[in-house]
């Protein structure tokens, strides 16, 4: 019996020490702080970003409250780890919104770890803003769920602009790949570019592990289109730009922003073709100060964005307290915020506003910015 | 234009599944069980061509060799190793298969580990715009692919039919036990059997290798197109796989023509079902009562 009960200790004892993440307690001011949430990759295959982001939060922390905090009150972070995996990070997310009772969350890194959360930080009225979260489905992820990072989406409307208004093209075909990031991308593409007055000759789509993309490109090439929209991941793009390259297919090759990776530029039949890239202005001032005070090399991907978002909402939070309601309304105002990022405004999803993007060219087994922009 | 295109990019397709197919049937028709490993052969080959093409820098023609032998080695090693000491203990022909499988799985994760996931590209000759042959294109290294591999068949066809180890391979595959009290000694046959069906795995590997990409699970995609095709033109006769894989071929990309690709996968299983239910023995095999 008796070991029964030290068992069932041990179990509770075990629990205990796994709910209680690593709580980094600002000092404690006269006045109750205001508890914040960061949740991101802190272990497992991303958290190279997701700790230099945690740096990134803790330097925006660290200038609010020597800057006199939230009208006098400090704030208090409490970091969790999401694994970049939806099960963990439902974990985490719980533990901030249910017993950490957290007004808002920086995070999560991962679009799995901010879906996941997303509803119950919805039904609890607590704010989530994902600086790194970049699937569309996040649009829709809630009211109180934001994001500082611009949606997929963006790039399939700026490319459909670029190729009518640009390259003067008019008969578009679209290839593209069945997961959602590729395919959510080519319907954007697809739409916008009708909505442009130009016309989809043929679309037409390749399974996740086909690597025989030979009857869609003459298909593609049967229809006389004038420009493909090829939506691909690298394994089937690579293999698509060296098939079309031996069919001969002479309309001009326009890729996605995962054409960037290095073995797209080497693949044969990749001379010429372009691909968009989101665009993001290099702040070195930010850059030299997140360096020094972190003692860091480098500056990985989205940490401006977590900066940034941690300063938006305090911001916020200066202007119309901690009541969540309140944040929500004013966050949907921000329209115009001038971040270490860029500009920075919500629609009425919590989306970005505006997305910058620059088209990529491919040659000789490089890449550079395409010249006739 | 795009029909005599089609034809093209159905052999281009088509042959590389009867190589397979072929080399399964090869296996199948000594050993009696579903070899489904015969994909990690091919796997476990096309990153060994890989590796010593890309990494070591190898002339190209040592590296066929080698590559080919490599094939056949492991192929025996996995029947020395796995499937005798499992046939020693009378394992049913299902045991054999969940072997085969196990094998698939341990071998796609164990290239994974070593290799990573993703996608290699393997540049020895330079990809060629293709030539113009009756309105479609087609590249040098895709003429030669699909000569080499109908020249491999043909061969294939006529070591069964004319060698004498072709004509054991016949007997132990007609009736293992018959043969046996007739003294041929059948382990032998199957040993032969799973070196020369790997070596045609062997061979497949370097031709995807050089017209397409490789990756860990090339194994698993090309072994469920390779089965289908040996069923469909029937596992236990020599030219069925060939015709099946040519089949396969054809119908997935001028199925294309019309559906959307997404279907691709859907007409191939749409086939194999069909087959199954109404001629399992396939369209040149035999059903006789001593076959299981």
């Amino acid at each position: 019996m008796n070991k029964k009960i030290s068992i069932a200790l041990l179990g509770v004892l075990v629990l205990v020490l796994l709910g209680t993440g690593c709580v980094d307690q600002a000092q404690n001011g006269t006045t109750t702080p205001v508890k914040l949430g960061w949740l991101g990759p802190l272990t497992g295959d991303v958290s190279s970003v997701g700790t230099a982001d945690k740096d990134g939060m803790a330097l925006a922390v660290k200038e609010i409250n020597a800057a006199g905090g939230i009208n006098g009150q400090l704030i208090e972070v409490v970091y969790e780890d999401g694994a970049c995996d939806a099960k963990i990070a439902s974990n985490a997310g719980n533990k901030l919104i249910n017993i950490d009772k957290v007004v808002a969350i920086i995070g999560g890194l991962c679009t799995g770890e901010t879906m996941t959360v997303a509803p119950v930080a919805e039904q609890n009225k607590v704010i989530m803003i994902s600086p790194g979260s970049t699937a569309p489905s996040v649009t829709n992820g809630g009211d109180y769920i934001f994001r500082v990072v611009p949606s997929d989406n963006f790039q399939g409307k700026y490319a459909a602009e670029f190729i009518y208004n640009a390259l003067g093209k008019r008969k578009a075909a679209v290839l593209y790949g069945m997961i959602d990031y590729t395919e959510a991308i080519a319907k954007v593409f697809s739409d916008e570019f009708k909505k442009l007055g130009g016309e989809v000759v043929v679309t037409d789509s390749f399974l996740k592990d086909s690597r025989d993309l030979k009857t869609q490109l003459t298909k593609i090439k049967d229809s006389g289109a004038d420009i493909l929209y090829f939506s691909s991941y690298t394994e089937a793009g690579v293999i698509g730009l060296k098939q079309a390259q031996e069919l001969k297919i002479e309309a001009q090759i326009f890729g996605i922003e995962a054409f960037d990776d290095p073995k797209f530029r080497t693949a044969p039949g990749s001379d010429g073709v372009l691909y968009t890239l989101p665009f993001s202005p290099s702040n070195d001032a930010f850059k030299i100060k997140y360096l020094t005070e972190t003692a860091r090399k480098d500056m990985p991907v989205y940490v401006s964005q977590t900066y940034d978002a941690m300063n938006i909402l305090a911001d916020v939070m200066k202007e119309v307290g901690t009541d969540p309601e309140a944040i929500k309304n004013a966050l949907y105002k921000v329209q115009d915020y001038d971040g270490v990022s860029g500009k920075i405004g919500f629609d009425k999803n919590g989306d970005m506003l505006s997305a910058d993007y620059v088209i990529m060219e491919m040659r000789n087994g490089d890449t550079s910015q395409y010249k006739n922009q | 234009m795009v029909f005599t295109q089609l034809l093209i990019n159905g052999l281009i397709g088509g042959s590389i599944y009867a190589l397979i197919a072929c080399g399964f049937g090869f296996i199948y028709t000594t050993n009696r069980f579903i070899h489904f490993a015969h994909g990690a052969t091919v796997t476990v080959a096309a990153y060994i061509f890989y590796w010593m093409i890309s990494i070591l820098a190898w002339p190209f023609a040592i590296v066929v060799i080698l590559t080919i032998l490599a094939a056949s080695l492991f192929g025996f090693l996995m029947h020395l190793l796995i499937y005798m000491p499992l046939k020693r203990r009378n394992s049913s022909s299902t045991i054999l298969l969940i072997a085969s499988i196990g094998i698939m799985i341990f071998f796609n994760n164990l290239i994974q580990l070593i290799f990573g996931a993703e996608v290699k590209i393997i540049y020895v000759f330079e990809n060629a715009k293709g030539v113009n042959l009756f309105g479609a294109h087609i590249t040098i290294l895709q003429i030669t692919m699909i000569l080499t591999v109908f020249a491999i068949l043909v061969g294939l066809f006529l070591f069964r039919r004319y060698s004498k180890l072709g004509k054991l391979m016949q007997a132990v595959a007609d009736n293992p036990e018959l043969a046996k009290t007739s003294g041929i000694n059948s382990t032998n046959v199957q040993h032969w059997s799973f070196i020369i069906g790997s070596a045609m795995a062997g061979v497949a590997a370097i031709l995807i290798g050089l017209e397409s990409n490789i990756e860990p699970i090339m194994g698993i995609t090309l072994m469920v197109h390779g089965f289908t095709a040996a069923v469909i033109g029937g596992v236990t006769s020599i030219i069925g796989p060939i015709f099946g894989g040519l089949m396969i071929g054809l119908i997935e990309n001028f199925g294309v023509w019309f559906l959307p690709a997404s279907y691709k996968a859907g007409i191939v299983f749409g086939l194999l079902l069909f087959f199954l239910l109404v001629r399992p023995q396939g369209i040149f095999g035999i059903n006789k009562g001593t076959r299981e």
